[in-house]
C-alpha cells in the first residue's frame, strides 16, 4: 500500500543530479596495466642501447650486460657504438685476413682516447672491455675475425650480448 | 496518518555512496604511460669471454702434454658435433632429421663427459667458419653448467685465437 507521492512533491525531489563518469571499469584495466607494468618495470632500463637490425640470439645467460664500448654487427654492416663504420662486410668476410682494418682502426683510437683521460683523471680506468652484439644469423667466420680485431685492438674483455631467455 | 509516513526510499538512496574515483584516474593516466616508457620488454645478458691480452702470448706457447690429454674439446661442424679429449673421440653428435644441431644429445654426452673428468671446468668449442652464431650460443648454453669455463677457438688452425 505505498502512497506514491504527489506530483508537486515529485518535482521537487528531482535536484540537478551531479554528472558522473561510468570509470570503474577504466580504472578495472588501468589497475590492471599498472600492475603487469610495475611487474615488468627494470631499474637498470637499457644500458645498452641494441640496434634495431640486429636481432641477438636468445640464451640462458644471466649476467647482466655492463656498459662498454659496443661493437654490432649483422650480415651487411659494422657498427662501433651506433655508429656506421662498414656497411658492407662481404669483402671482410671473404678475405683470409683475420683483421679487420677499419674496425681496427676505431677501437684503437677509442682505446688511445681512454688511455689518454686514465693519464689525467685517476678516475677512468681503461679495463679494455666491450661488448659484442652479433645478428644471430651471422657466421662464426665473421665473429672470429671480430674477437681477433678487437683483441688486436687491447679490448680483451669481452663479452656477447644476448637476449635473456625466460 | 499513513499518508504522513515519510518514504523508505529516500534514506536508499543516501546510502549509495559514490566512490570518488576522478583522482585515481588522474594517478593512473599519468602512472601507466610512464611506466610503459620505462618498461624493458626484452631482457639483455651477457656472456663474458676474456682473452689472452696481446703482451701475453701463452697461446702460442706448446702446450703441456698431460693438460693436451685431460682437456675437453668439442667440435661443432656443419656434420654435427664432435666430442674429443686429448686423441680420444668421446663422442659423436650427429645433426637431427631436420638439419638442426642436437642439443639435447650433446646435453647427454658432456654428461657422460662430466662423469669422466669430474674436476674438469673448462670446455674449448672448436667452431667451423660457416656455423650460425645463434647455434653456438646455444651450445654454450648447455655447455655452461657443465663446464663453466666455455672458450672459443677457430676449426681451421686450433689454438690460433681463444675466446
Amino acid at each position: 500500500m505505498a502512497f506514491s507521492p504527489t506530483k508537486r512533491k515529485r518535482r521537487q525531489r528531482r535536484r540537478p543530479r551531479e554528472m558522473s563518469l561510468q570509470i570503474t571499469s577504466m580504472i578495472d584495466v588501468f589497475t590492471i596495466l599498472l600492475v603487469f607494468l610495475l611487474k615488468s618495470y627494470a631499474t637498470e632500463g637499457h644500458l645498452v642501447h641494441i640496434a634495431e637490425a640486429i636481432r641477438l640470439p636468445a640464451s640462458t645467460a644471466t649476467q647482466s650486460i655492463q656498459p662498454a664500448v659496443s661493437v654490432a654487427f649483422n650480415e651487411q654492416a659494422l657498427y662501433v657504438d651506433d655508429e656506421l663504420l662498414v656497411d658492407d662486410v662481404t669483402p671482410f668476410l671473404a678475405s683470409d685476413e683475420l683483421l679487420i682494418e677499419p674496425l681496427y682502426r676505431a677501437l684503437r683510437a677509442r682505446a688511445d682516447r681512454t688511455r689518454e683521460i686514465a693519464a689525467r683523471n685517476p678516475s677512468v680506468v681503461f679495463t679494455g672491455e666491450v661488448v659484442l652484439q652479433g645478428d644471430r644469423e651471422i657466421p662464426f667466420r665473421l665473429l672470429k675475425k671480430i674477437i681477433y680485431t678487437a683483441g688486436q685492438a687491447e679490448y680483451v674483455n669481452q663479452s656477447l650480448a644476448v637476449y635473456r631467455e625466460e | 496518518m499513513p499518508g504522513l509516513r515519510p518514504s523508505k526510499r529516500r534514506h536508499r538512496l543516501e546510502t549509495d555512496v559514490e566512490l570518488k574515483l576522478v583522482p585515481v584516474m588522474s594517478l593512473l593516466v599519468v602512472l601507466v604511460p610512464m611506466l610503459l616508457q620505462t618498461a624493458v620488454f626484452q631482457q639483455t645478458a651477457a656472456i663474458s669471454m676474456s682473452l689472452p691480452s696481446a703482451d701475453e702470448v701463452r697461446y702460442l706457447q706448446e702446450p703441456d702434454p698431460a693438460e693436451l690429454a685431460a682437456s675437453l674439446t668439442l667440435a661443432v661442424t656443419d656434420q654435427g658435433y664432435l666430442l674429443v679429449s686429448g686423441d680420444e673421440t668421446l663422442d659423436r653428435v650427429p645433426l637431427t632429421q631436420s638439419g638442426g644441431f642436437d642439443l639435447d644429445a650433446l646435453a647427454a654426452a658432456l654428461a657422460r663427459a662430466k662423469g669422466r673428468f669430474p674436476g674438469q671446468a673448462g670446455i674449448v668449442l672448436l667452431v667451423e667458419d660457416a656455423v650460425r652464431y645463434d647455434d653456438i650460443v646455444h651450445t654454450m648454453d648447455r655447455t655452461r653448467p657443465l663446464f663453466p669455463d666455455v672458450s672459443l677457438a677457430d676449426r681451421v688452425a686450433p689454438g690460433g685465437e681463444g675466446g
